[in-house]
C-alpha cells in the first residue's frame, strides 16, 4: 500500500470509468474518448507541474494565472507569427516559473502567499496582453491534436516524463528537499536550486497547459485559467502526493486529474440538475480526499 | 553581538502596516482632485471594517499554526448571509433567531473544517478548500430558489450612522476587535492558541488538549465568518451567490500584511486591523489614479511581494 500511494486514486478512477461505461456509454467511442482525454489534458498538465513544486516542499497558487498568461500570449501572437507564438508563450511561462522560484527559494518568502501574489502579477499581465476575449488560433495548430491517438499519447508521455524526472538525480534531490530541507541541505543537496528548477518546470508545464487549452477552445480568454488552480491541487492530493512535500508522484496526479474529469462527465450525463452538480462534486472530492488519506494512514497534519 | 536595529524594524510589523496605511491615506488625499472629506474617510473605514470583520476567523486560524489557513471564509460568509436573508424575509422580529441560526451554521461548518484537519488529517489548505466547494454547492442549491429580503433592522445596525455620522459597522468592528484581542491576550484559550501555534508538540507535552483546541479554533473562525457575512449583507444590502467570495484571499493578505506569521504563534488581531486598512486604502488609491484592472492587479501583487520580502522571510537553511 505504501509503495503505491496512488492506489486509491487508481481504484476510484477505474470505478468511475466503469460507472461512465455503464451510464454514459458514449464515452467508449474512440473519438469521444479522445476528445474527453484532450479536455482533461490542461488540468493534467497543471497538476503535473504542481506536483513537482509540491514534491519539493513548495506550492504554486499562480499556476492557473500562468496558464492564462501563456494562453493569451499565444492567442495574440498566432495571427502574425504562427511558428513563434507557442515558443514565446512557453518562454513567458518559464520566466513566470523562475520568478516564483526566485521568490520562494532565494528570497525565502512563504510559498502560499508569495505565489498568490505572483498570481496577481501574471493575471494582471494577461489582462494587459488581451483585455477581452479574442485572438486567433490557426486551424493547423488545432489539427495537431485532432487524431484520436494524440491525447492518450500525451497522457502516457506525461506519465513517462514524471517517472523519468523522479528517477533522475534531480528527482532524488527534489524528494529529499521536500521531505526535510535541513537534512537535505546538510547532505549536500542544493535545496534552493532544486526548488527553483521545480518551479521552472512547473511554469513550463502550466504554459504547455495554456497552449493545449487554447487548441481546445480556439480563442484567447484573459480569465480562463485561474479557476483551474485549485482543482489541480485537489488532483495532486487525490493522486496520493503529500502536500507538505517529499512523497508522491506525477503519475498519481495525472490519475487525480482524470478522476475529476471522469466524475464531471458522469455527473453531466446523469442529468443531475445544474444547481446540484457543484454540491455533488464538492462532496465527492472531499470524501475522496478523506478516504485516500485514511486508507493510506498518512500523517499529513504535523502534530 | 546584537545587530543595530533600523527604525523600521523597531516599529514592528504592526506599526509599519499602520504607518503605510497612513501614508496611503495621505497619498489618496493628494491624488484625488477634491479634498479628502470626513464622509469619504468614513466610507473607506466602512469598507476596511467589513474586510477586518471577515478576517477575524482567519487571524485565529493562522495563529493556531500547523500550516493553518481558512479558504472557506467567503463561502461560509455567503451562506450566513443567505440564512438571514431567506429566514427573515425582511421581518425584523425574525432577525435575532435568524442570526443565531446563521452563527450556528458557521460554527458547525467551522467545526467540520477542524475535524477534517485534526481527525482525517487533511492539510488545512485542502480541507477548507474542499469544504468551501461543498458550501458553494449548498449555496447554489439553497440560495437560488427562495426569495427573501434584507431585514431593515440589520441595515440600521450596520449601514446607518450611530453617532457623529459614524456608521454602525465601524462600532461593530471596534467592539469585536476588542473582544478578539481580549480573547487572545487575556484568556486561557488565547494563551493556549499561541502555545500550540508556536510548537504543537511542546503544547501537547505541557498538557494542552491540542486536538480539541484546533477544532474549536476552526469552529470559532466559522462562527466569525458567518457573522461577517451577515454584516456584509447589511453593508451591501442585497444578496448574490458570490457575496463573500471576494473576501477569502484578501482575508489571508490582511492577516499576513499585519505581520502575523503564516507558520503560526506570532502576531495578533491588531496587525490584521492594520492589514485590512492597508489593503482598502491601496485599492482606493489605485482606483483614484485610474489605474486599469491589469495595473491594479500587478500593483497589488508587487506590493504584497514587497511586504512579504520585508517581514515574511524564512530563515536561511544554513542556520
Amino acid at each position: 500500500m505504501a509503495r503505491v500511494p496512488y492506489l486509491p486514486a487508481l481504484l476510484l478512477a477505474l470505478l468511475l470509468f466503469l460507472g461512465n461505461a455503464v451510464l454514459a456509454p458514449a464515452l467508449l467511442d474512440p473519438t469521444n474518448l479522445a476528445r474527453f482525454l484532450f479536455s482533461a489534458l490542461p488540468l493534467a498538465l497543471l497538476a503535473a507541474g504542481q506536483t513537482l513544486v509540491i514534491l519539493g516542499g513548495g506550492i504554486d497558487l499562480s499556476s492557473g494565472a500562468l496558464l492564462t498568461l501563456s494562453l493569451v500570449v499565444a492567442a495574440t501572437l498566432f495571427g502574425e507569427r504562427p511558428l513563434l507564438a507557442p515558443l514565446v508563450a512557453l518562454l513567458v511561462a518559464g520566466v513566470g516559473g523562475l520568478v516564483n522560484g526566485l521568490a520562494v527559494a532565494y528570497l525565502r518568502l512563504q510559498p502560499l502567499v508569495a505565489t498568490f501574489a505572483t498570481g496577481f502579477l501574471f493575471g494582471g499581465l494577461a489582462l494587459w496582453v488581451l483585455p477581452r476575449p479574442g485572438g486567433s488560433v490557426p486551424p493547423g495548430f488545432q489539427d495537431l491534436f485532432a487524431p484520436t491517438w494524440v491525447p492518450p499519447t500525451c497522457f502516457l508521455l506525461l506519465a513517462l516524463l514524471g517517472r523519468l524526472v523522479a528517477r533522475s538525480p534531480f528527482g532524488r534531490c527534489l524528494y529529499a528537499a521536500g521531505g526535510s530541507p535541513q537534512a537535505a541541505y546538510a547532505n549536500g543537496v542544493p535545496v534552493p536550486r532544486v526548488l527553483l528548477q521545480a518551479y521552472l518546470m512547473g511554469g513550463l508545464l502550466s504554459g504547455a497547459g495554456g497552449l493545449l487549452l487554447l487548441a481546445e477552445t480556439g480563442t484567447g480568454d484573459p480569465l480562463v485559467g485561474q479557476p483551474l488552480t485549485l482543482p489541480a491541487i485537489a488532483a495532486v492530493a487525490l493522486g496520493g502526493t503529500r502536500l507538505s512535500g517529499g512523497a508522491g508522484s506525477v503519475e498519481g496526479s495525472l490519475l487525480g486529474a482524470l478522476l475529476l474529469a471522469l466524475f464531471r462527465n458522469l455527473v453531466f450525463f446523469l442529468g443531475v440538475p445544474s444547481n446540484l452538480q457543484l454540491l455533488a462534486e464538492g462532496v465527492v472530492v472531499l470524501l475522496a480526499l478523506a478516504a485516500s488519506n485514511t486508507l493510506l494512514g498518512r500523517r499529513l497534519w504535523s502534530g | 553581538m546584537e545587530r543595530l536595529k533600523s527604525p523600521a524594524s523597531r516599529l514592528g510589523p504592526v506599526g509599519l502596516a499602520f504607518l503605510l496605511a497612513l501614508l496611503l491615506l495621505a497619498l489618496q488625499a493628494l491624488v484625488q482632485p477634491t479634498p479628502l472629506t470626513w464622509s469619504q474617510t468614513l466610507n473607506l473605514l466602512k469598507i476596511a471594517a467589513v474586510l477586518g470583520l471577515l478576517s477575524i476567523g482567519q487571524t485565529l486560524v493562522v495563529l493556531s499554526g500547523g500550516e493553518g489557513v481558512d479558504l472557506s471564509v467567503g463561502a461560509v460568509a455567503t451562506l450566513g448571509a443567505i440564512v438571514v436573508y431567506n429566514f427573515t424575509r425582511g421581518q425584523d422580529a425574525l432577525f435575532f433567531p435568524a442570526l443565531a441560526l446563521a452563527l450556528l451554521v458557521g460554527l458547525g461548518l467551522g467545526a467540520l473544517n477542524g475535524i477534517l484537519i485534526v481527525h482525517v488529517r487533511l492539510p488545512p489548505l485542502v480541507a477548507t478548500l474542499g469544504l468551501s466547494s461543498v458550501v458553494l454547492g449548498l449555496i447554489l442549491w439553497v440560495g437560488g430558489r427562495e426569495r427573501g429580503e434584507v431585514p431593515p433592522l440589520l441595515v440600521r445596525l450596520v449601514s446607518e450612522p450611530w453617532v457623529l455620522g459614524i456608521p454602525g459597522v465601524i462600532f461593530l468592528w471596534a467592539f469585536l476587535g476588542f473582544l478578539v484581542t481580549f480573547l487572545l491576550r487575556r484568556t486561557l484559550y488565547g494563551k493556549a492558541l499561541y502555545a500550540l501555534g508556536a510548537n504543537r508538540t511542546a503544547a501537547r507535552l505541557s498538557g494542552i488538549p491540542v486536538e480539541a483546541y484546533v477544532v474549536w479554533t476552526y469552529a470559532l473562525a466559522g462562527l466569525f465568518n458567518a457573522l461577517g457575512g451577515v454584516i456584509l449583507l447589511g453593508h451591501v444590502q442585497l444578496i448574490h451567490l458570490t457575496l463573500g467570495q471576494a473576501y477569502t484571499l484578501p482575508s489571508v493578505i490582511a492577516v499576513v500584511a499585519g505581520g502575523t506569521s503564516l507558520s503560526g504563534g506570532v502576531g495578533g488581531y491588531g496587525g490584521t486591523v492594520a492589514g485590512a486598512l492597508l489593503i482598502t486604502l491601496l485599492q482606493s488609491v489605485l482606483l483614484s489614479l485610474r489605474v486599469e484592472e491589469f495595473g491594479r492587479q500587478v500593483a497589488f501583487g508587487l506590493i504584497l511581494l514587497a511586504l512579504l520580502a520585508f517581514y515574511g522571510r524564512g530563515r536561511p537553511l544554513r542556520q
